[in-house]
């Protein structure tokens, strides 16, 4: 069980990795683009760059400026011996550098002749449009758009307003951001093999618990100590059925070794002997039963019950069979097989026992009849009784849960057919004469009141035990 | 127990790739600006001087098509300017553009200065005119930072004359001062000797030992002209005299180095050609353009012309075994008087 919680556990984050590693190349992605705005301070038409704050960011740089309604800006490129020299003594503002990532930080620019001093501003922006010095420039009304592609040497930006009247333009650069995503492929990773382990947690978790149920389910089911089905049916043969001891070559021997007279007399009730018989699977049983009540879940005591219920309709149909295979036995009576001999020792210790469950129990599933009760404990009864309770409350829940913890096909082959079979052919056990009725019928002593007319091969059954 | 320990790590390791994810988009420092290496090249690329060229040449063509001197203003400058001027006004009044100097709009060669500070000059050197005429070697200028490129001279090159060496031009040339004394001889120097030479003719001048001289020079054309007049019949038996005086202007000089540590020297010479013939005699205008020059003025005893006379000189370095030698000249009559 804990593990498969620590493999769902493992399974979300591995998600949850997966999806992190996703976000940080989506959402959460830094934009392809830094944009920067510088805003002209003081004085003057001209906006110049600091050499490398065209290539600040990335190689290629866009450059838009804008300028008031109504007026003309044009964008140069230089060497920044031309620009500065373009400039001259005229007031200008100096973009020197990134002061956060969205704001380009501005001073005011130094004359280039210190002891000439700054010029008074202008009183119409000088154009530098058309100078042959620039390798780029751009001019428009309002607002102009220049590319750049940086290259060796220290190249400026040299912006100006132009005209009467003409400000300072406000500068924006604009670098495409080679933006890495490092955590993604790392995150899918990771979650990658969360959820793989995960998953392989829980399909281990899932098996064996799965495999815990079918043992249960198989121990339960046969009865006995030994395994698979054929043993479940030779159980069953063995004790509730004499006939089959008549059909088997080692059906005397078999019948005899099973109720022997003299051990069951010794243990005087029957499922003390019962208990004898199989000890492995009522203890193997009960202790994973308690190992899971331990382990605190739910589903595993209402699997149990299903199984327990599958157990008993099984059991029941079984007990049907031979209920509908007595008539035959009627031959081993007449015989001094030890079989019958030991019927009437178990019959009082078995009588008592299905009659306080009989008002529980309504018309189906009377195992109890004859063998039945002796083969039970009272363990056993209880729980048949549960899963028959389990079974009326709601079928269509526990198909469900049956369909959702996967042991149908443990369960159904041996669930559907026989109980089908046997269903014309169940006697009316409601009744203690009915059961009665059964009990004798079961183990040959309604010999003389059903009589052997229904015995299908009466004399074959006999000359073979013969 | 074992797994617990497991599931506790994958919990820390994952919640450290969240963190640093989340991290990671406010992480990054801010770049600072990184100038690149100065620059020591060249002050235009070919391509920048190529559209200097283009545009000089288009201003050119369009005052030549005008015939107009002012239309030369925006990409033509000093003795350049000076000298085609007077050639548009001459071929207007004459009504014929034939002694307008052709330049050719195509560059064979550029020599890009590599200088700071204006003026700025570069050199170019065209491809041959339409009609076989030797190539054009024309300066221009950058008077300051705020100016275009102008053409400030141009010379027509000597037959047979071989240019020197110069760095290429995405290397770019030195500008050399004009009183620059790692030279044979400083640029004015060598301007004032050779306006010395074709005033005295090589014969005559004592500078001329220092000049190797083509037979196609300046000196050469300024004595061809004083032959013109000796030869007009009668000019010897009326006691008419001719007298030339070039000088070189000082401060119109525009020197570059050469590879070989030379320099390339244009400047200018102001020539004036006097014809002063006897009283009440009349001393005609010998060519078209001194015609137009004159124009209507009434014709006297004495006749001035004055030329502006753009050449361009090879100085070699100090020490060096050559000499200075012309490599072109453009001599042209700008003005005439009675």
């Amino acid at each position: 069980m804990l593990q498969r919680i620590l493999g769902g556990v493992l399974v979300l984050l591995g998600l949850a990795a997966a999806a992190l590693g996703v976000a940080s190349a989506t959402v959460w992605r830094d934009t392809d683009t830094v944009v920067a705005t510088a805003t002209p301070t003081g004085d003057g038409t001209l906006v110049v760059t600091d050499p490398g704050v065209l290539g600040l960011v990335g190689g290629d740089v866009t450059v838009s400026a804008t300028v008031p309604e109504g007026q003309k800006v044009t964008l140069a490129v230089g060497r920044d011996v031309d620009v500065a020299g373009w400039v001259g003594n005229d007031p200008y503002s100096r973009v020197t550098g990134l002061s956060d990532w969205e704001n380009l930080s501005v001073a005011a620019g130094e004359p280039a002749d210190a002891e000439a001093g700054t010029n008074e501003p202008p009183e119409s922006g000088p154009d530098p449009a058309g100078s042959d010095m620039w390798v780029a420039e751009a001019s428009d009304e309002n607002s102009v758009t220049l590319r750049w592609s940086d290259r060796p040497g220290r190249w400026t930006l040299l912006a100006a307003g132009v005209g009467e009247g003409a400000q300072a333009p406000t500068l924006e650069l604009t670098w495409p951001r080679n933006v890495t995503t490092p955590y993604l492929w790392p995150g899918i990773g990771v979650g990658v093999v969360l959820v793989g382990i995960g998953a392989v947690l829980l399909v281990l978790g899932g098996r064996r618990v799965r495999a815990q149920r079918a043992d249960a389910a198989d121990l339960r089911s046969d009865g006995g100590p030994s395994d698979g089905r054929h043993d479940d049916r030779s159980d069953d043969e063995r004790y509730d059925d004499p006939s089959a001891g008549a059909r088997s070559p080692f059906g005397p021997v078999a019948p005899g070794a099973g109720h022997d007279p003299s051990h069951q007399a010794g243990a005087t009730p029957a499922p003390t002997a019962e208990e004898a018989d199989e000890p492995g699977p009522t203890r193997e049983g009960d202790d994973d039963g308690t190992a899971r009540d331990a382990a605190g879940t739910a589903e595993v005591p209402l699997a149990g019950r299903l199984l327990r219920r599958s157990r008993g309709s099984r059991r029941q149909s079984v007990a049907e069979t031979s209920t509908a295979d007595v008539p035959p036995t009627g031959d081993v009576a007449r015989g001094d097989d030890p079989a019958p001999v030991a019927a009437p020792f178990g019959a009082p210790v078995a009588g008592p026992v299905p009659a306080p469950a009989a008002p529980h129990e309504p018309v189906p599933a009377e195992p109890t009849t004859a063998t039945g009760a002796l083969r039970m404990t009272r363990r056993e009864l209880r729980a048949q009784e549960e899963a028959r309770r389990a079974s009326e409350q709601g079928s269509g829940m526990t198909r469900m849960l049956r369909a959702m913890t996967g042991s149908i096909p443990a369960v159904r082959p041996q669930e559907s057919a026989p109980a089908g079979e046997a269903a014309p052919a169940r006697p009316d056990t409601s009744t203690p004469a009915g059961r009665a009725a059964a009990w004798r019928a079961t183990w040959g002593f309604g010999d003389t009141r059903t009589g052997q007319g229904t015995d299908p091969n009466p004399t074959d059954t006999d000359g073979e035990n013969r | 127990m074992n797994r617990r320990a497991t599931r506790r790590a994958l919990t820390v390791a994952s919640a450290v790739v969240v963190t640093s994810t989340l991290l990671a988009g406010c992480a990054d420092e801010l770049p600072q600006p990184v100038a690149g290496e100065a620059f020591d090249g060249p002050v235009l690329t070919e391509e920048q001087d190529t559209q200097v060229f283009t545009a000089v040449a288009e201003t050119v063509a369009k005052a030549d098509k005008a015939l107009s001197g002012k239309e030369l203003k925006p990409r033509v400058t000093g003795p350049a300017y000076e000298v085609r001027a007077s050639q548009l006004s001459v071929a207007k009044k004459r009504d014929n553009a034939e002694f307008v100097t052709e330049i050719p709009s195509e560059s064979q060669q550029m020599i890009i200065p590599t200088t700071e500070g204006w003026p700025r000059t570069s050199f170019s050197i065209t491809t041959a005119t339409e009609d076989q005429e030797t190539p054009r070697l024309v300066a221009f200028e950058q008077d300051s930072a705020r100016a275009d490129y102008k053409m400030w001279a141009w010379t027509q090159l000597i037959p047979g004359q071989s240019m020197p060496y110069f760095a290429d031009s995405a290397v770019g040339s030195t500008a050399v001062a004009g009183d620059d004394d790692s030279l044979a001889a400083t640029p004015v120097d060598a301007l004032a000797q050779y306006a010395d030479i074709v005033t005295l003719g090589a014969k005559k001048s004592s500078f001329a030992k220092g000049f190797e001289l083509p037979d196609g020079d300046l000196a050469a054309a300024v004595a061809a002209d004083a032959s013109a007049w000796k030869e007009v019949p009668g000019f010897e038996e009326s006691g008419t005299k001719y007298s030339q005086k070039y000088k070189a202007r000082k401060d119109e000089v525009r020197s570059v180095r050469t590879a070989d540590g030379g320099a390339l020297v244009m400047g200018v010479l102001d020539g004036k050609a006097t014809v002063k013939a006897e009283e009440d005699a009349k001393v005609p205008a010998l060519s078209e353009t001194q015609k137009a020059l004159l124009g209507d003025a009434e014709q006297t005893n004495v006749l001035t012309t004055e030329y502006t006379d753009m050449v361009a000189l090879y100085v070699p370095a100090k020490g060096s075994d050559e000499k200075i030698r012309p490599l072109g000249f453009s001599h042209v009559a700008t003005a005439a008087s009675n």
